[in-house]
């Protein structure tokens, strides 16, 4: 069964036309790549409803949502920076999570502290995003992702404003959180060789649409399009 | 024995930073000079020891001074919030690029003008008068006194308050909206969670520069102002030289009104660009509007476009009854607009360089590391901003008759006071841009050994050609309307068009008066209009 469907999707910018086809099995680990301008970007905009098509349908979780607003959507989006409000604490900046007026009921507050659990910051709910390192506050914003239950997660260039191995741990974490709790999560990167143990499908954007799709082995080696091979260079994931 | 690149890349990066540094000072010492001059030459001018007659004097105005600055911030900040939110809720509005340059006009617009414009729309035979008339009501606003002063304050500074706010809010990432639309904020918890933090920020700042340009004003206050009950330092101080030639008591009004400025001073380098002159659109934004934040928004910002275009249209709309074939061949006319231009060219072109020198300056010696000198060099200029040019104006006058000076040594003086008002505002359209340019064009030309006149003529001015055109066209609109050191020196001295205005208002000719101030305003506003569209794409 697939979580995310969008057939005919047409967006267009002053400088380029976008028409994208794609399918997304549920509870899947998806990768979006591609060259930088390539659209990879507003179609996660597309799915989060934080851009309207001009025709074409998109379908999630079985239903045709292509002009759900945002908030209505089954999706829950994790950003490169400026996942949390810099003035509220961790505990309340997860809590929005739940409740935006943060009132939350006693079972609710439970949830907050387990989640605070799961992404290994139970004792730093009191503190301020400032007062957190930059592994620290993308832990939180998934832990704000795991209160909301949204059964779709998207993913832009989370980790890219973090080191090596930060970024590699971020992705096991990810890694785990998602045989934890399945979700169907797409994720944008510029680069792909670290998701390669992590991920199981990946889709190539060029050029304003989606240019191909497959298992994870298949991005690299022999299999690989000739527009995948050249994007990656001499890199080999 | 060759250089290593890292060596040549330092001698020339330190030569650089020193020549910035020597023309930053420099400019800091004759700005503090000119300063010192005006405030040492009021202080010891006629101060007779007598404190129980002094304290008398003072404590009336800077009471009313404080009173009707407080209230005037209050009114204009509770005025300014409502419309500044309702043109980010209405974000994706068509107009909202429109009624951000209309709110730039009274930002330039001479005070006069601006009083002019009032007394049409509130005066005993304005609009109000009339429409209330034509109801059968019979009732006159009263625009004499505290309400005609404090209308007046908000019709400056809510547009000034609603840009930077707009500003600050331009400045938000769009991943916030995206985020509060994703978590499904409604507009109170957007307001709340997004909105309000950064509103937080600049909103001290923004106070203490209203208050500080409220309780400097004194056009406003000399013609609204009814009497002794409510005269402010400002106008006390012209009164104390122009009618009672007083300087005991001018010289302490003016110690009262610095210190009370010093102490607002404090809180204004946490203010944004201080006119929001590049108050741009900002990000996207991705909320839903419901029906009644819609109603709300839109009823708000009528009502705030309308409290800022009516007073506009009021000057029209009397301008265009002059007599404008009897005007346009007045000589008088035509030489005021020389003298106008001509300062204002000068002192645009003065607050221009001296803000880019002060600019380069500060930004040279932070990357040193140089913490007080870069504390100098971005509190002075601010200073400024209390030193209305009354002061400086009083100073100077007084300067000029201790020293046996001509009198006519005033064009030059009123040039350099507009310089000096017009700095921080230069400063506040430079600094952003130069120092984006700098961190990126200094070590790539240090690297080249790009430096002095070729650096400045193929990197910097292109690169900052529009922040300085910015500031210039902005200083160049605020000269054109200053009153403040030509009052003193007399009309018969020099001739601009602020007091030709005044000249034909004291001899009753209020249709000539009005076809003038028609005229000035719009060279200021075009000219405002002008600096906000270039500081738009800065």
């Amino acid at each position: 069964m697939y979580e995310v469907e969008m057939s005919g999707v047409a967006f267009a910018f002053p400088e380029m036309a976008m028409n994208f086809d794609l399918s997304v099995n549920k509870g899947s680990l998806s990768i979006i790549t591609g060259p930088s301008g390539s659209g990879k970007s507003t179609l996660l905009n597309l799915i989060a409803g934080f851009e309207t098509p001009a025709s074409g349908k998109i379908i999630l979780t079985g239903e045709d949502m292509t002009h759900t607003p945002p908030s209505t959507r089954p999706v829950a989006m994790l950003f490169q920076d400026h996942n949390l409000f810099d003035h509220l604490s961790v505990w309340a900046n997860i809590g929005l999570g739940i409740r935006p007026s943060l009132k939350l009921t006693k079972g609710e507050s439970e949830r907050v502290r387990d989640a605070l659990a799961r992404v290994g910051l139970a004792d730093k709910g009191g503190r301020l995003p400032s007062e957190l390192s930059g592994g620290e506050r993308q832990r939180a914003g998934f832990a704000r992702v795991l209160v909301q239950h949204r059964p779709i997660l998207l993913l832009d260039e989370p980790f890219a404003s973090l080191g090596p191995s930060l970024r590699q741990e971020m992705t096991a974490l990810l890694a785990q959180l998602h045989l934890q709790s399945p979700m169907t999560i797409l994720a944008v990167t510029h680069h792909p060789e670290e998701w390669m143990d992590v991920a199981d499908h990946f889709i190539f954007v060029d050029r304003g649409k989606v240019a191909s799709t497959g298992p994870m082995h298949e991005f690299a080696g022999t299999l690989a399009s000739p527009a995948i091979r050249a994007y990656l260079g001499n890199v080999r994931p | 024995m060759a250089k290593s690149a890292g060596q040549l890349s330092g001698t020339s990066q330190t030569a650089r930073s020193d020549t910035r540094q020597i023309a930053g000072v420099a400019t800091l010492i004759i700005l503090i000079c000119l300063a010192g001059a005006a405030l040492i030459s009021t202080l010891s001018a006629g101060w007779n020891g007598d404190w129980a007659n002094a304290l008398e004097a003072v404590r009336r105005p800077a009471f009313f001074t404080a009173w009707q600055a407080l209230l005037s911030t209050v009114l204009s900040l509770g005025f300014a919030i409502p419309v500044a939110l309702a043109l980010e809720h209405l974000h994706a509005f068509k107009g909202r690029q429109l009624i951000l340059s209309l709110f730039a006009i009274p930002l330039s617009l001479p005070a006069i003008i601006a009083v002019l414009a009032l007394l049409a729309l509130f005066g005993r035979s304005g609009w109000v008068s009339q429409i209330s008339a034509t109801m059968g009501l019979n009732w006159k606003p009263d625009i004499y006194g505290l309400s005609g002063i404090l209308i007046a304050h908000v019709f400056f500074n809510m547009p000034l308050a609603v840009r930077m706010l707009a500003q600050r809010f331009a400045t938000l990432s769009p991943e916030q909206f995206k985020l509060g639309e994703s978590l499904g904020f409604n507009t109170y918890e957007r307001t709340r969670l997004i909105l309000w933090p950064a509103m937080r920020t600049v909103l001290p700042g923004i106070a203490s520069l209203i208050f500080l340009l409220c309780a400097g004003s004194y056009t406003i206050i000399l013609v609204l102002g009814g009497g002794p009950a409510t005269t402010t330092l400002q106008a006390a101080i012209y009164q104390a030289l122009s009618f009672d030639f007083d300087l005991a008591k001018a010289s302490l009004l003016t110690v009262v009104q610095l210190a009370m400025t010093l102490l607002f001073l404090t809180f204004l380098p946490r203010s944004p660009s201080i006119v929001g002159l590049n108050a741009h659109q900002g990000a996207r934004r991705f909320h839903q509007l419901n029906g009644q934040t819609f109603v709300l928004s839109t009823a708000t910002l009528v009502l705030g476009t309308a409290f800022v275009a009516l007073p506009l249209l009021a000057i029209i709309m009397s301008g265009i009854s002059a007599n404008h074939a009897k005007l346009i061949v007045d000589p008088q006319l035509w030489q005021a607009v020389l003298t106008s231009t001509i300062i204002g060219l000068l002192s645009a072109l003065l607050a221009t360089m001296a803000a880019y020198a002060l600019c380069a300056a500060s930004y040279s010696t932070e990357q040193k590391h140089f913490t007080r000198m870069t504390g100098i060099l971005n509190a002075t200029p601010l200073a400024l901003l209390g030193l209305p040019s009354l002061l400086l104006g009083v100073g100077w006058f007084l300067f000029v008759l201790k020293t046996g000076l001509p009198l006519t040594i005033a064009p030059l003086l009123i040039v350099l006071a507009n310089t000096m008002m017009a700095l921080p505002f230069g400063i506040s359209i430079i600094k952003p841009r130069l120092f984006e340019s700098f961190k990126v064009s200094d070590r790539l030309c240090a690297n080249l050994r790009l430096k002095g006149w070729a650096r400045l003529r193929l990197i910097d001015v292109p690169q900052m050609r529009g922040a300085l055109a910015t500031s210039f066209l902005f200083a160049f609109a605020l000269s054109l309307g200053d009153l403040g050191v030509i009052t003193l020196f007399g009309t018969d001295t020099i001739l601009t068009l602020p007091s030709l205005i005044l000249q034909k208002m004291g001899s009753y000719r209020t249709n000539d008066a009005a076809g003038l101030a028609l005229y000035l305003a719009l060279y200021t506003g075009l000219l405002t209009l002008l600096s906000t569209r270039i500081g738009r794409h800065v």
